[in-house]
């Protein structure tokens, strides 16, 4: 350090770091997964959206977030964050999810775009030159007039049901084209709880719910079969279909629980009136006659 | 006489011989029938394996991630048979690496091993359902868009064994494994300690260790918000400056600045195990002439960049 002669005037600037002062201790870990959100396939009117999670490795307090857009003017009011522009990752979560939503006009030009958003922390401030971190996502967008196609399903799962249901498949479909997409068929193989013995044969060639472009849907089928399916396990062979191209499939078990376990009791009652119209008969009648005798009771 | 008995004689033997084959009925009807089978060992089928649920896996940046993947496992000799007498594997691995590979050799970039930790099975049931849990690490393998790997994904496989060493395996449907970029700072601030005013650091530079703790490598941008302030005084950005050596003020350092820039030069590659994997940036410090005293503070920002 140079020396003046001229009187000193000093300044205490810093000290050295202290742990726990500020909210982003000492080798905190801060990031983003992913780091970039490439929408290649967008057109004119296009509605996409896609989740990035906000990491740290020690989240002992609460976090303050501040986003800022580095973004050509042209798209900025395109792009939008769930969590806004200043937001908090409250204390104990990992991965926060930060939603950015992009908006296509319906008049604008065919194009590439570029741009990012950076998210940096805002730590406590005690004396020092406090070091936040910052992550950043980059954005890449083109926007053109093709029809792209691109669809998966993650998750198939024949669900527990109660005697006397019908079997039910939960189903996850990904959509990751640009136009709505949708089955157009499926069948259902229920088996026997060796997998063996085949019991019914359920083929389906319409309700399937239609999921739009760049979206993700869960939904459940129904595969009604014309007997009564009793308590115990069954293997279930499903597979859905697009045009003649069978694009998923799944063979495992599910169980049918005595009725009333999912839906619990007053369910099931109802459920056995609506089903047995003697019984719902005889307990209204039943109603009716309780009613009037205490009236008559009541008069005299 | 002899003619009466000559004449009884058919008779005595009609019933000799009634009698006698009277005695072996009966004997036969009351015979013990033994009978045995043997029941044969079924091998163990595993269905419907599942991979966290069927989303993509996101990582914690300088620690592990619980993953889970479930299965069923159905066996005719019963679920106590795998759950019981015999085990379950579950390997996680990156699906350009084979299971077999896998199986005999792991590796956290790229292969995980596992037994089931849960399972559903009880009394006679066929069937059960099993879980495991796999504690994935910061540095595992990327798979997404813009990886090194962004044809494949990550694929699990269920074994299960039962007691008479009859295995049934199945493979889950794969999920993408995400590029994390992330950082962290060995130190929560720096210190320049007394700088008179117009004077600078000289050839005292602090120092500031950038670890790479994601799985992805990473360029930096660096940047003063706010500036060093005192009340209504300030320091202005570009007094600080900052270099990938050592450096005598101002030297071959680069001014800061309030906006975010791009560190030249500074890159860490991905890390490949929990070994500290980072580079120093070296600080130093001008204050102007004219500077009124006082406890000057603010905020540089390290923002990491995926490279």
């Amino acid at each position: 350090m140079r020396n003046y002669r001229t009187p000193v005037i000093s300044l205490l600037i810093l000290s050295a770091a202290i742990f726990g002062l500020s909210a982003l201790r000492a080798e905190a870990a801060f990031g983003i997964s992913p780091p970039f959100l490439n929408a290649d396939h967008l057109v004119k009117g296009a509605e996409y959206s896609e989740t990035i999670y906000l990491i740290q490795d020690q989240p002992n307090e609460d976090m303050g977030i501040k986003a800022s857009f580095d973004l050509p003017e042209k798209i900025r009011g395109w792009v939008a964050v769930d969590s806004g522009s200043s937001f908090t990752i409250p204390k104990g979560v990992k991965q926060f999810p930060v939603k950015i939503s992009i908006s296509v006009p319906k008049d604008t030009d065919l194009g590439a775009y570029h741009g990012s958003i950076s998210f940096t922390t805002q730590p406590a401030k005690a004396g020092q030159v406090t070091i936040a971190l910052g992550a950043q996502v980059a954005l890449n967008l083109t926007v053109g007039n093709e029809i792209f196609e691109k669809f998966d399903v993650p998750l198939i799962k024949p669900l527990d049901i109660e005697e006397g249901w019908a079997p039910r498949v939960l189903v996850r479909f990904r959509n990751s084209g640009n136009i709505p997409e949708s089955f157009t068929g499926a069948t259902f193989e229920l088996l026997d709880q060796y997998g063996a013995v085949r019991l019914a044969y359920v083929q389906k060639t319409d309700g399937f719910p239609e999921t739009p472009a760049f979206g993700e849907q869960e939904y459940v089928l129904e595969f009604p079969v014309d007997f009564h399916l009793g308590v115990g396990q069954y293997f279930a062979n499903v597979v859905f279909y697009k045009g003649n191209e069978q694009i998923a499939s799944q063979k495992t078990v599910f169980n049918v629980l005595k009725a009333g376990t999912l839906s619990g009791t007053m369910a099931q009652a109802w459920n056995f009136l609506a089903k047995n119209q003697y019984y719902a008969f005889g307990a209204l009648l039943i109603l009716f006659i309780i009613t009037l005798y205490a009236l008559r009771r009541k008069r005299s | 006489m002899n003619k009466k008995i000559i004449r009884a004689l058919p008779l005595l033997l009609g019933g000799l011989i009634l009698g006698a084959a009277a005695f072996a009925l009966s004997t036969a009807f009351a015979a013990n029938i033994t009978s045995q089978v043997t029941v044969g060992n079924a091998t163990p089928v595993v269905s419907g394996v599942l991979i966290n649920g069927g989303n993509p896996i996101t990582l914690v940046a300088s620690s592990t991630v619980n993953v889970n993947v479930g299965f069923t496992v159905t066996d005719a000799n019963g679920c106590s048979d795998v759950f019981t007498s015999g085990t379950t594997t579950i390997l996680l691995y990156r699906s350009g690496i084979s299971s077999s590979t896998c199986n005999s050799s792991q590796n956290s970039l790229n292969c995980y091993k596992v037994s089931a930790s849960s399972n559903s099975c009880v009394g006679t049931s066929s069937s059960a359902v099993a879980t495991g849990t796999i504690p994935v690490q910061f540095f595992a393998e990327a798979t997404d868009a813009s990886s090194t790997f962004p044809a494949q994904n990550w694929l699990a496989t269920a074994i299960a064994q039962d007691g008479s060493a009859a295995q049934g395996t199945a493979d889950a449907s794969g999920v993408e494994l995400n590029t994390l970029t992330a950082i962290n700072v060995a130190t929560a601030a720096i210190g320049y300690g007394t700088v008179p005013a117009g004077t600078d650091t000289g050839a005292v530079t602090q120092t500031a260790i950038v670890n790479n703790v994601g799985n992805s490598s990473t360029t930096l941008q660096v940047s003063a918000n706010p500036t060093l302030t005192s009340g209504p005084n300030i320091i202005s950005t570009s007094s600080q400056r900052y270099a990938s050596s050592t450096f005598t003020f101002p030297g071959a350092s680069i001014s800061l600045s309030g906006i975010p820039t791009n560190f030249a030069g500074f890159v860490i590659t991905a890390p490949t195990s929990t070994a500290t994997n980072g580079k120093t940036t070296f600080w130093g410090l001008q204050v102007p002439n004219g500077t009124p005293t006082g406890t000057y503070s603010g905020v540089n920002v390290f923002t990491a960049l995926f490279q």
